[in-house]
C-alpha cells in the first residue's frame, strides 16, 4: 500500500472546492456540482517523480453551518488547502483567513497550509486586492497558487508539489512499517479482500 | 346499519387534451360526446341504494352470510375465482357475494347518460384546458412577483415576526405584504385563546398553518384534489417541509437563532441548495413532478411516490426481493454489527504486542451504527434498527430526500472516483435536537441502471472510518456471494416489471396495495415514456384519481369478524375509469381500472392482487426490518 497522505480541503461555499477535487480525481469538470453536504471523503492512488502516493482527501462543505464540524477533519491532516473564488476574492478570502488563522492556532502543528486561488478563468483585472492577499500569506509564510477547475490548469502541478515536498524519510519509514506489520489485522484483511473481490 | 347518501357531484369533466399515460390513453376514438356523464365523479355506495337492506349475521365459524331483500339481486359466486387455489382465497365466499352486490348497486346508481361537452381541468375541476402555458401560469414553481396569486399551491416558511424565510413562488417584494398578514391573522386569533390556529377553506381555497414558533409554515392551496381531503393533506406536507428544516438544521439551532433577535434571518444558515430542495420537495408533495432544470436544459422529474406516500399517511415504498436474498442481505447487516477489529497500535497496549494481549484489544467495529439501509431507486431493499428504537416513516422519507439531493448517483461509473458522503442529519421524530451522522456510499452492480445505496447512520461523528470499514465489509460480503451477485440485480431490475401483467389482471391498470402494520406499500411500477408535458398530467391525473378514489365515501361491511371498507367510483374523464378500493385492517387496496368494468371481473381480479399481495408479503415489503 502507499503511503497515504491526508489532504483537507476547507474555504467558503462555491468557491469550488468540491470541482478541484472532481478535476484532480477524474479530470472532468461538472458545472453543476451540488453544494457538498457535510464532507465527501475520496481516496486516489497519485504517482509523480516516481513516488507513489495514497492521497485521503476530505472535501468540506463549505457551508457556514458545518463550520463546527470541520476540526474533525483537518485534526489528521498532513495538508490543508484553504481555498478562495478568484472572481470574488474580497468576499471569498475572508472565510479563507479564518481557516488560515483557524489551523495556524488549533490545527496540527506539522500541518501544512497552502492557499489556492480557484475559478483562475474568472479572475478579476486589478490586482490590488490580489496583493494584500498575497501579504497576508507572505507574512504567515505561506504560497498562494492559482487554479482553474474548470480549465484544468494548475490542479495537477498543486499535487505534484504536495508530493514533492514529502520528505524521503516518511516513505522509507513507511514501507519499513509496512513489512513489519502482521498479517493478522483483521481491518487489513478486510480492506484486502475488498481489494481482491475488486467491487469496491 | 345504511344511511341515505347522496352521490358525489362534481362538475361535469372531459379531459380534451391529447391522451396521456399508456393506461391513460385511449384505444377508442376519442370522440368527447361519448365518453361524457353528468356526474364526473360518481361515487355510489351501497348506502345510496334505498331499497337495499343487507343483514349480516355471523355464523359458527365465524363465516358470514348476506341475505338481501331484493330478490333480484342474488349473484352467485363466480366461478372464475374458484379458480384460485383455495389456500389462497382470503375470504369465504360469501365476502364475494356481497362484494358484487356492492358493485352491482353501485353500478345501477350511476347516470351514464350525457349532458354536455366540455373539457374538464383536473386540476380545478372547471372547463379551462390544461396546457403548457396553464401549466406555466399556474404551476410551475416562480420565483418572480408577477403571475405570483395565479398559482395554485403556495408554501411559505416565516419567522413569527413576519419574515419571509422561502416560498414556493413570488419574491420579496410580493412576500413581504403577504406574510405580514398571515402572521397578523394567526397571531390574532391565537392571541388570548388557547387555539391554535388551523386552516381556513372557502370554495376552492384552503389555507393550512403550522405554528412552530419561532417559525410559521403555511400551505395555501387551490388544486381540486387536495381540497377533496381533509387537512391531514396539507398538513402532512407541511411537516415534511418542517422536517427537511429540522433535518438540516436541528431544533435548537433554529430556536437559537431567533433567541437573540426575533427578526434574524434563517436564510442566512441556509444553502442554495436547501432552497432548491424544498422546491423540489414542494412541487413533487403537490403535482407529483419537479423542475430540474439547469442552466442549458429544461428537464423535469416526473414521479407520483411522494405525493402517494402523504396519501396513504406517510408509507413508505420497498424494494420487491425475494425473501431468501432478503434474508441474506439481513444477515449480513447483523454480522457487521458484530465484527470485531484489532484496535490501531496506537490505542492499544503499545509495549505488550504478544499474542496473549491481542484478545483485549479488539472492539467492536460498528458499535456506533444505530441504523442501516440499502436503498434502491428511493425503495427500501433492506434496513436495521437496534431492538430498542425504530425510525418512523417521515423521518425515512427526510432521509430519502437528502439523498436525492446529494451529487447525482451514477455519474461516474468509475467506483474508483466516488466518494463517500459523511454527513450530519437531524432525523426530527426520532430525535429534533441532536444529529446522527450519516456515511453514503454507493455500488454498482452490473447489468443494473442505477446504483444500490448504502446508508450508515452512526451516533458518533468520529466513527467516518469506522462506518467506512463497516461499508467495505458489507459491499465484499455482497460481491462475493455468488446468489447477491448475481439474483440481486436480475431481482432489482424485475421490480420494474408492470405486476397488473404478472398477476394476469389486465382490466386493473394501476394498483397501490399498503400493508397498515407495517405502514408501507408498493405500487405497480408506473413509466412515464411519452414528452415531458404529457408525462406530467399523466402524473396529475393519477394524482387525481386516487385522491378522489381514497376520499370517495366508503362502506364499511362486517365480513366474519372483520370490517372490510370499499369504494366503487367511476369517473367519466376520456374514455371512462373506474376505481374500487378494498381495505380492512390488514390492508388497502386501490385500483384504476380503464374504462367501465363489469363487477365480475373487478371483484375477480382485485381479490387476486388481495391474495397475491398476502402471500407475497414477504417479498413486497420489508416490515420492521432487521434488528441487533
Amino acid at each position: 500500500m502507499p503511503l497515504p497522505y491526508k489532504v483537507v480541503l476547507l474555504g467558503d461555499s462555491s468557491v469550488g472546492k468540491t470541482s478541484l477535487v472532481h478535476r484532480f480525481i477524474a479530470d472532468a469538470f461538472n458545472p453543476h456540482l451540488a453544494n457538498t453536504i457535510g464532507a465527501a471523503f475520496i481516496s486516489k492512488d497519485y504517482t509523480h517523480n516516481e513516488r507513489t502516493v495514497k492521497f485521503e482527501i476530505w472535501d468540506t462543505a463549505g457551508q457556514e453551518r458545518y463550520k463546527s464540524l470541520t476540526p474533525m477533519y483537518y485534526r489528521n491532516a498532513l495538508v490543508a488547502l484553504v481555498c478562495f473564488d478568484l472572481g470574488v476574492p474580497e468576499a471569498s478570502f475572508e472565510r479563507a483567513k479564518y481557516w488560515i488563522e483557524q489551523l495556524l492556532t488549533l490545527g496540527p502543528a506539522d500541518i501544512k497550509i497552502r492557499v489556492v486561488g480557484n475559478k483562475m478563468d474568472l479572475e478579476l483585472e486589478e490586482a490590488g486586492l490580489l496583493l494584500l492577499i498575497e501579504e497576508f500569506c507572505r507574512e504567515r509564510q505561506l504560497a498562494v497558487l492559482k487554479t482553474s477547475a474548470k480549465r484544468g490548469e494548475g490542479v495537477g502541478e498543486l499535487f505534484d508539489s504536495i508530493v514533492l515536498e514529502i520528505p524521503q524519510a516518511e516513505f522509507d519509514s513507511y514501507s519499513l512499517e509496512q513489512a513489519q506489520e502482521g498479517q493478522t489485522d483483521d481491518a487489513l484483511l478486510l480492506n484486502l479482500r475488498n481489494r481482491r473481490t475488486g467491487c469496491c | 346499519m345504511i344511511s341515505d347518501d347522496k352521490p358525489l357531484g362534481r362538475p361535469p369533466m372531459l379531459q380534451s387534451k391529447k391522451s396521456t399515460h399508456s393506461f391513460l390513453s385511449s384505444t377508442a376514438g376519442l370522440n368527447p360526446a361519448s365518453f361524457l356523464g353528468t356526474d364526473a365523479t360518481t361515487a355510489v355506495t351501497l348506502a345510496s341504494s334505498d331499497q337495499a337492506e343487507i343483514a349480516i349475521f355471523e355464523e359458527g365459524l365465524g363465516l358470514a352470510k348476506t341475505t338481501l331483500s331484493r330478490s333480484s339481486r342474488s349473484v352467485s359466486p363466480q366461478p372464475s375465482f374458484m379458480v384460485l387455489p383455495p389456500q389462497l382465497a382470503l375470504d369465504p365466499l360469501p365476502f364475494v357475494e356481497l362484494l358484487h352486490d356492492f358493485v352491482n348497486t353501485s353500478i345501477a346508481k350511476t347516470d351514464d347518460t350525457y349532458k354536455g361537452s366540455k373539457p374538464f381541468n383536473i386540476l380545478t375541476e372547471t372547463e379551462e384546458d390544461i396546457d403548457e402555458s396553464y401549466l406555466e401560469e399556474k404551476v410551475h414553481i416562480s420565483k418572480k412577483g408577477e403571475g405570483f396569486t395565479a398559482k395554485l399551491k403556495q408554501f411559505f416558511i416565516l419567522s413569527s415576526a413576519g419574515k419571509p424565510i422561502y416560498s414556493m413562488n413570488g419574491d420579496d417584494d410580493v412576500l413581504l405584504g403577504y406574510s405580514g398578514l398571515i402572521t397578523t391573522i394567526v397571531a390574532s386569533f391565537e392571541d388570548g385563546t388557547d387555539l391554535l390556529f388551523r386552516s381556513i377553506s372557502q370554495n376552492g381555497f384552503r389555507m393550512v398553518v403550522m405554528n412552530k414558533s419561532p417559525l410559521i409554515l403555511v400551505a395555501i392551496s387551490r388544486v381540486s384534489y387536495e381540497l377533496m381531503l381533509d387537512l391531514k393533506l396539507l398538513e402532512s406536507q407541511l411537516s415534511s417541509v418542517y422536517n427537511y428544516l429540522l433535518a438540516v438544521l436541528s431544533a435548537p439551532v433554529i430556536t437559537k437563532s431567533f433567541h437573540n433577535r426575533m427578526n434574524y434571518d434563517l436564510r442566512r444558515v441556509l444553502s442554495a441548495q436547501d432552497l432548491k430542495t424544498l422546491d423540489i420537495l414542494t412541487s413533487m408533495l403537490t403535482f407529483g413532478f419537479s423542475d430540474t432544470t439547469d442552466d442549458e436544459n429544461k428537464s423535469y422529474t416526473v414521479d407520483p411516490s411522494m405525493f402517494i406516500s402523504s396519501l396513504l399517511d406517510d408509507a413508505v415504498q420497498c424494494a420487491r426481493l425475494s425473501s431468501t436474498l432478503r434474508a441474506k442481505l439481513d444477515d449480513i447487516f447483523v454480522s457487521c454489527k458484530r465484527l470485531k477489529v484489532n484496535l490501531p497500535q496506537s490505542e492499544a497496549t503499545p509495549f505488550l504486542q504478544g499474542k496473549l494481549y491481542t484478545l483485549e484489544t479488539t472492539k467492536l467495529l460498528a458499535s456506533d451504527l444505530l441504523f442501516a439501509f440499502l436503498i434502491y431507486d428511493n425503495k427500501i431493499v433492506s434496513h436495521l434498527h437496534p431492538k430498542t428504537h425504530c425510525l418512523e416513516n417521515k423521518d425515512i422519507s427526510t432521509l430519502l430526500l437528502m439523498l436525492s439531493q446529494l451529487s447525482p448517483a451514477g455519474e461516474s461509473k468509475n467506483v474508483q472516483e466516488e466518494p463517500d458522503l459523511w454527513f450530519p442529519i437531524c432525523l426530527a421524530r426520532f430525535n429534533d435536537s441532536g444529529f446522527l451522522h450519516c456515511y453514503v456510499r454507493h455500488l454498482h452492480l452490473p447489468n443494473l441502471s442505477r446504483p444500490l445505496t448504502l446508508l450508515l447512520l452512526s451516533g458518533n461523528k468520529n466513527s467516518f472510518f469506522e462506518m467506512k470499514q463497516s461499508a467495505n465489509y458489507i459491499f465484499a460480503k455482497i460481491c462475493k456471494s455468488k446468489t447477491l451477485s448475481s439474483s440481486l440485480p436480475e431481482e432489482l431490475a424485475q421490480g420494474y416489471l408492470p405486476l397488473t401483467s404478472v398477476l394476469k389482471t389486465p382490466q386493473v391498470k394501476h394498483f397501490i396495495y399498503k400493508r397498515r402494520k407495517a405502514n408501507q406499500y408498493i405500487m405497480d411500477p408506473l413509466t412515464f415514456s411519452k414528452d415531458t408535458f404529457e408525462n406530467i398530467v399523466d402524473s396529475m391525473f393519477i394524482l387525481y384519481l386516487y385522491t378522489a378514489l381514497s376520499s370517495s365515501k366508503s362502506e364499511e361491511v362486517r365480513v366474519g369478524a372483520s370490517m372490510k371498507k370499499l369504494t366503487y367510483t367511476r369517473w367519466h374523464l376520456k374514455e371512462g375509469f373506474t376505481g374500487f378500493l378494498l381495505a380492512d385492517e390488514k390492508y388497502e387496496l386501490y385500483c384504476l381500472c380503464k374504462g367501465f368494468v363489469t363487477s365480475l371481473v373487478l371483484i375477480e381480479q382485485s381479490l387476486r392482487i388481495v391474495n397475491w399481495c398476502e402471500n407475497y408479503r414477504k417479498r413486497l415489503f420489508i416490515g420492521p426490518g432487521v434488528q441487533f
